[in-house]
């Protein structure tokens, strides 16, 4: 397999985007949106008290810029256009170049993150220099290590359920259902709409057996100084082990997928 | 007048067609959205484990605001929303141009010819989970405070119709931003809690002129009896200027187009 084809199809992919600025900067807009309500929210709910469940005001203003910074950085969008790829017949093209589709459609949601992050750095260092009271930074380097090691987990399980949905397509054409779905449990699960700490306890259990908590939940955890050191070589070793089962799987549904292509358009 | 109903009962029969052929898909949807309103309900939840009142609004005035903003949010993706989020692409694909040859208002058919029918059950669902809400915490409310909270939603509505037709049709001018419906989605989402808990300035904003507050807070402000009975005027006054000044830019911007296709 030739990287350079690869590297040279990321390069394409950064030009086009960067062509198109005011779509980048659009979305930008929307992931921050999302997450701007939530940091007011809680401030009221702390009212005069220092604390809630273990977090101080700091800490959960700095847990949503984390979701917000991971929003932005490392959230994949891939299962739209794998949609039209399948059910328009765009696949063919692809099929028949000396490339894999899956590397494909991943360089190009890697290239628009590498510029999506650039955005995302300096968003969340404006957060620090505006509100520095409100801002927590992690406290050892181990712990900022871990955090990155994170952020490339959340990016993956990203991805790896955006190719879930995208792949859905095979089997049922528009795949928004599954899509919307897939959106309320990650939303849900992952720890974006609140510490998943301040979750009824049954909800808890749940989120603590899913993958969707390295979304958000565990990488905003060790920034906030959450998590001791062994719990953070706990987490990153479970990761490992979703991370490479789903990967798995995702071989496997494409491989059972392109075996039910009828290449629409040929 | 009448040639207008008649064609919007077209577009209506056309959606039921729709339906007809995706059932499973709209059952699906309904379900969704049940699933949605379920985790918006959660977010309530989790957030009233921590304290008995935010900004002196309690879990029940909460919920009612949700419900409602939830409602606004469907009736608009109901009746415009398949339509207005479609402007971007007709203007780079040039598809404007058959709605201009038609013997009809243009921003009528292009911001109406698709009526989501399944958004209709969605909304049935959300009027369901309405009736339980008062029922379930016995909110007292009176007639005419039913009937002045009903007659802000349709407000709620219009403003959102306005916001989303001046965003979209920036595109005369900028290629390639059909995602601004997605920012819009985005920030609409400021308008489901009390706008209390913000800054000021941002609650300024979301009064004027990123009127997200139209959507459920209004509403739920005067039915819980925040906001006196003549703050009405101030909400029926900016929703129709605000609905003026969109349909205005919408014209204004209409006289530039020159066509990508034909």
């Amino acid at each position: 397999m030739s990287i350079s084809k690869y590297w040279q199809l990321n390069k394409t992919f950064l030009q086009r985007h960067i062509a198109y600025r005011a779509r980048v900067s659009i979305w930008i807009i929307a992931d921050v949106a999302n997450f701007l309500v939530f940091p007011f929210v809680w401030l009221a709910v702390y009212g005069s008290r220092e604390t809630l469940a273990g977090y101080a005001k700091a800490d959960m203003v700095t847990y949503y810029m984390v979701i917000m910074f991971i929003s932005v950085a490392c959230t994949s969008h891939i299962s739209r256009h794998m949609k039209d790829d399948i059910i328009k017949g765009n696949l063919n093209a692809i099929l028949v170049q000396p490339m894999r589709y899956l590397f494909f459609r991943t360089i190009h949601e890697v290239s628009y993150r590498i510029l999506a992050t650039g955005i995302a750095i300096a968003l969340f260092g404006a957060a620090f220099f505006l509100f520095p009271a409100y801002m927590r930074f992690p406290s050892s380097p181990a712990s900022l290590i871990f955090f990155l090691l994170s952020l490339f987990f959340s990016f993956y399980f990203s991805h790896l359920m955006q190719l879930f949905v995208g792949l859905s397509s095979f089997w049922l054409g528009d795949n928004t259902g599954p899509d919307r779905l897939r959106h309320i449990v990650e939303k849900v699960f992952s720890g974006e709409i609140a510490p998943l700490v301040f979750f009824p306890p049954l909800l808890q259990s749940i989120a603590g057996i899913l993958p969707f908590q390295f979304l958000s939940y565990v990488p905003a955890q060790i920034f906030v100084g959450q998590l001791t050191m062994q719990e953070m070589r706990h987490v990153v070793f479970i990761a490992s082990m979703w991370a490479a089962g789903l990967s798995v799987f995702v071989l496997f549904l494409w491989r059972r997928g392109v075996r039910r292509y009828d290449g629409v358009g040929i | 007048m009448k040639t207008y109903w008649n064609i919007y009962t077209v577009f209506v029969q056309n959606g039921v067609s729709y339906l007809a052929q995706y059932r499973k898909d709209a059952w699906w949807n309904v379900a969704v959205n049940v699933l949605w309103v379920g985790m918006l309900f959660l977010i309530v939840e989790v957030i009233f484990s921590q304290t008995a009142t935010i900004v002196g609004w309690k879990k029940e005035e909460v919920y009612l605001l949700t419900i409602l903003w939830t409602i606004v949010s469907e009736a608009f993706v109901m009746i415009f929303g398949g339509n207005t989020q479609q402007i971007p692409h007709m203007i780079t694909d040039g598809d404007l141009d058959i709605f201009l040859t038609k013997p009809a208002n243009t921003l009528f058919l292009v911001s109406t010819r698709f009526f989501l029918f399944r958004a209709f059950y969605r909304l049935l669902a959300d009027f369901g989970i309405l009736a339980w809400i008062v029922w379930r915490f016995d909110v007292g409310v009176s007639l005419p405070h039913a009937v002045l909270a009903f007659f802000l939603v349709v407000c709620g509505i219009i403003v959102h119709f306005s916001m989303t037709l001046l965003a979209n049709t920036l595109s005369f001018w900028f290629l390639r931003i059909d995602n601004v419906n997605d920012t819009l989605v985005s920030l609409h989402t400021l308008g489901r809690y009390p706008i209390d808990v913000f800054p000021k300035t941002l609650k300024i904003l979301l009064l004027t002129a990123l009127p997200m507050a139209f959507s459920g807070y209004i509403p739920v402000a005067v039915l819980t009896g925040r906001w006196p009975w003549y703050a009405v005027g101030y909400a029926v006054c900016f929703t129709a200027a605000f609905f003026c000044l969109a349909v205005r830019f919408w014209s204004f911007a209409l006289k530039r187009y020159s066509s990508a296709s034909s």
